[in-house]
């Protein structure tokens, strides 16, 4: 069991839980592995698992178990990463959209804001029998904008007029 | 593997956007619709399809049944075309007139509802200035529906081909010289609602605030 513990996969992932290894630590891959000397201090090591013998059919040597092994460890992370960045991106512009959308619903169902903003004890205190003067004054003045005589003439559309 | 991964991830990623923004962009396009279709409905008067013209011009002779003689046809034919250019310049005056009705009529009810909110706050009953202002409120509605009719037949007149049609010509007139005379009447309706009816409710509540003013004050003297 111990021996199991010890094996070169998990040494590659884990390399600070195997302080007891006699054995060079992970290098980058491009760094080569000698074969000579983890298989001089402790065989163990290099002796793959029984079930990594199983599934890698084209590990021949104990470098390319290494290799193998080892590649992951520098090129996993981006790997990972790299179909997130499209993903947040679908997701912020996703979210822009659903926020100009309810803002867009919110405009279009806003009531619209009261004309008087006077509380009840403001109006109170404002109206006056002079206010009520003020209203019929400037009734008196709108109703003189217009004119029915005017705007209305009788002979608009007399014969005469049109020349018919 | 990995690029099949990503290939499936970027695809969902774009069909999520696509889920998002067709209904934003189709909510957009609704809103755009409907107001030209607002704009087609509130514009009597506005150019419209040959059909609809067609339609509106049958219906009026239609209704008023007219039978021309012959020599009245010719006469109409030969005059109607100069008369289409005096009913682009009514039409013209006409929008004008639309525009300062509205301004009038809305600032008397607004004057007036406010009036009505400030005597409530007052403790002033308001109930029936407030009904009249309710029944103002339609006389100046059902006046904006004959306007409307009243626009729609000028313009319908000023656009038609007059020569071709010189009965639906002249229903077309007789319907707007109608409408004209009661727009007049209508108008001079509401003028006399609001002086004769509405100006003494005013009265009676400008008595009814000021007495009401007196006793506070006296209240406040023997207090």
């Amino acid at each position: 069991m111990e021996e199991n513990n010890t094996s070169p996969s998990q040494e590659t992932r884990e390399p600070q839980n195997t302080p007891i290894l006699d054995v060079q630590p992970p290098t980058p891959a491009s760094t080569p592995v000698r074969s000579d000397v983890p298989s001089a201090s402790n065989p163990s090591v290099v002796a793959p698992p029984p079930d990594e013998e199983q599934t890698s059919s084209s590990s021949t040597t104990e470098t390319s178990t290494l290799d193998s092994v080892k590649q992951p460890v520098a090129t996993v992370p981006h790997k990972h990463y790299a179909p997130i960045v499209p993903i947040i991106v679908a997701l912020i512009i996703a979210a822009i959209l659903a926020v100009i959308t309810v803002l867009s619903f919110q405009n279009t169902n806003a009531p619209e804001p009261a004309k008087n903003t006077q509380t009840p004890t403001q109006a109170e205190a404002a109206v006056t029998p002079e206010s009520i003067d003020d209203t019929s004054a400037e009734i008196d003045q709108a109703l003189g904008g217009v004119d029915e005589s005017s705007d209305f003439p009788e002979d608009a559309l007399s014969d005469q007029t049109l020349g018919l | 593997m990995n690029r099949k991964i990503t290939a499936l991830t970027t695809a969902g990623a774009f069909a999520l956007v696509i889920a998002v923004g067709v209904p934003v962009l189709a909510h957009y396009g609704e809103d755009h619709s409907s107001d030209r279709v607002m704009a087609q409905t509130t514009e009597p008067g506005s150019r419209s399809s040959p059909e609809e013209l067609r339609a509106r011009l049958q219906e009026r002779k239609d209704e008023l049944k007219l039978r021309l003689s012959n020599a009245q046809k010719t006469r109409l034919q030969a005059r109607c075309k100069n008369a289409q250019g005096k009913l682009s310049a009514v039409e013209g005056r006409i929008q004008g007139i639309e525009t300062s009705r509205n301004e009038v009529y809305g600032n008397l009810v607004g004057h007036l509802t406010e009036l009505s909110s400030k005597l409530k706050a007052k403790g002033i009953d308001t109930s029936q200035l407030d009904m009249q202002i309710v029944q103002l409120e339609e006389r100046i509605a059902a006046f904006k529906t004959e306007f409307a009719e009243y626009k729609q037949a000028v313009a319908d007149l000023a656009e038609m081909d007059c020569e071709a049609d010189p009965e639906a010509f002249k229903a077309a007139l007789e319907d707007a010289r109608s409408h004209r005379k009661t727009l007049h009447e209508t108008g001079q309706n509401i003028r006399k609602y609001v002086t004769e009816t509405i100006k003494l409710t005013l009265a009676v509540l400008r008595a009814e605030l000021a007495a009401k003013a007196g006793t506070n004050s006296n209240n406040d003297k023997a207090n």
